[in-house]
């Protein structure tokens, strides 16, 4: 298969990865939205609401730590797991996206940039490293 | 108007994904996320802490990302290798950042960006558009090497027009400052990135900007992950803005396609201008 080919499936697969992944994205924000307004539920309380808007700095929203406390609330209807997962969504698929490269160029025996997908993925996960290691246990 | 939003939360997050949307539309276009609009919007008009803002930013910076991307690389606009090879500088150079930040005075620094941004805008305000043709670029060894050089659906006719990639080195060094300088600054790397293609690398400015909107994602996503787990990423905020983007995303990448190279380039360098001025007081400021 020649060079151009190759290219061109890489990016015909690469965009199918990315409208995936927004897809899935915007399907879970779109149910949020669905059960914030058929019920009594909201992505921000009120009372927080006013005070994010008065320059409050003491806000938290802490994510589910695990798959199966994001599958609890899913199942329960909860809105607010389903726009933390659509923003878990967001947040992985750059990375997703690097390593699908990375695959893809070993793939096509494309050594160099093979390499420099790999070293991309590497640079990525020091930073994960790095800054979590800046930040005190506890507020994990 | 605030007061009102102050106390309906479903007011506020459509209000906030309306302003998202077109966040993410000239995001898009010009390959710079979106924080533009979204962080001045937030913090000054409707007073939400820097904090948040940055969060609820971050997350509209790979929304836009991904959203656009997944457009421009079916339609060929995004060259995926150059992404790929500039990402190697943009990702290290955000890691040095980090690593020397706590021993960096930045005030000089924003000063210097903002003498280098003004004149980014004066050159590419200065640089003539594409023609159509395949234009003449000084050979480079390592672009042919890396296979860069490719094609884009840039005719009036949205024929493909191919281009050739040069000073791939002086590319990737420019692209390990901009990683650098965003992480110690706080800017966006587009605003960077775009003009380092562009004019370093003679790649065309739609391109350009498709290629940059690729790789923003991929140096905010450390980021953002932290604020994630931190639990500073506050889904009042992000959800509407994810959602706003995601939507403002897809209009802005067809507009990519519509709009000429000259016209895009006028928005770029308007934006250049401002951020410029922006740095150039904060840097002024920083000396007081």
């Amino acid at each position: 298969m020649s060079d151009h080919s190759n290219d061109l499936r890489l990016e015909r697969w690469l965009s199918v990865l990315l409208r995936g992944g927004v897809g899935v994205s915007l399907l879970l924000l779109l149910i949020g939205m669905l059960i914030n307004y058929s019920t009594t539920q909201s992505w921000i309380p009120a009372t927080d609401l006013n005070s994010l808007l008065s320059g409050a700095s003491n806000l938290r929203s802490d994510p589910p730590k695990n798959l199966a406390e994001f599958a609890y609330g899913f199942s329960a209807l909860q809105s607010l797991n389903f726009v933390q997962g659509a923003i878990l969504i967001l947040i992985l698929l750059p990375g997703f996206r690097v390593a699908f490269l990375f695959g893809s160029f070993l793939r096509q025996r494309d050594w160099i940039f093979s390499l420099f997908a790999f070293l991309v993925l590497g640079f990525m996960s020091a930073g994960v490293l790095f800054y979590a290691a800046r930040i005190s246990p506890e507020r994990f | 108007m605030h007061e009102y939003l102050a106390t309906h939360p479903l007011a506020f997050e459509t209000c906030l994904a309306l302003v998202s949307s077109v966040a993410g539309a000239f995001g898009a276009l010009l390959g710079l996320g979106g924080g533009f609009i979204l962080i001045p919007f937030l913090t000054l008009v409707m007073g939400v802490h820097i904090k948040y803002a940055i969060g609820a930013s971050l997350v509209s910076v790979i929304a836009t990302s991904s959203g656009a991307a997944a457009a421009y690389v079916r339609e060929r606009m995004t060259n995926v290798r150059v992404a790929i090879f500039m990402e190697l500088g943009t990702t290290l150079g955000a890691l040095t950042g980090v690593a020397v930040a706590s021993f960096i005075a930045v005030s000089g620094l924003y000063l210097l960006f903002s003498v280098l941004l003004g004149w980014s805008a004066y050159a590419m305000l200065r640089r003539r558009e594409d023609t159509g043709a395949l234009r003449e670029v000084p050979p480079d060894s390592l672009s042919d090497r890396l296979r860069l050089h490719s094609e884009y659906p840039g005719g009036k006719n949205r024929e493909m027009i191919p281009y050739r990639v040069t000073r791939a080195k002086l590319g990737l060094l420019l692209m390990y400052l901009a990683g650098c300088v965003s992480a110690l600054l706080g800017i966006g790397s587009g605003i960077l990135k775009v003009p380092a293609m562009d004019q370093a690398m003679r790649i065309p400015i739609k391109v350009s900007s498709a290629t940059s909107n690729f790789m923003i994602g991929v140096t905010t996503a450390t980021s953002a992950g932290i604020y994630f787990m931190r639990g500073d990423i506050i889904p009042g905020l992000a959800g509407p803005v994810a959602f706003g983007v995601l939507i403002g995303s897809q209009l802005g990448s067809r507009l990519l396609g519509r709009w000429s190279g000259r016209t895009i380039r006028i928005i770029f360098v308007i934006i250049l201008v401002v951020v410029s001025i922006q740095m150039g007081v904060k840097g002024v400021r920083s000396f007081e």
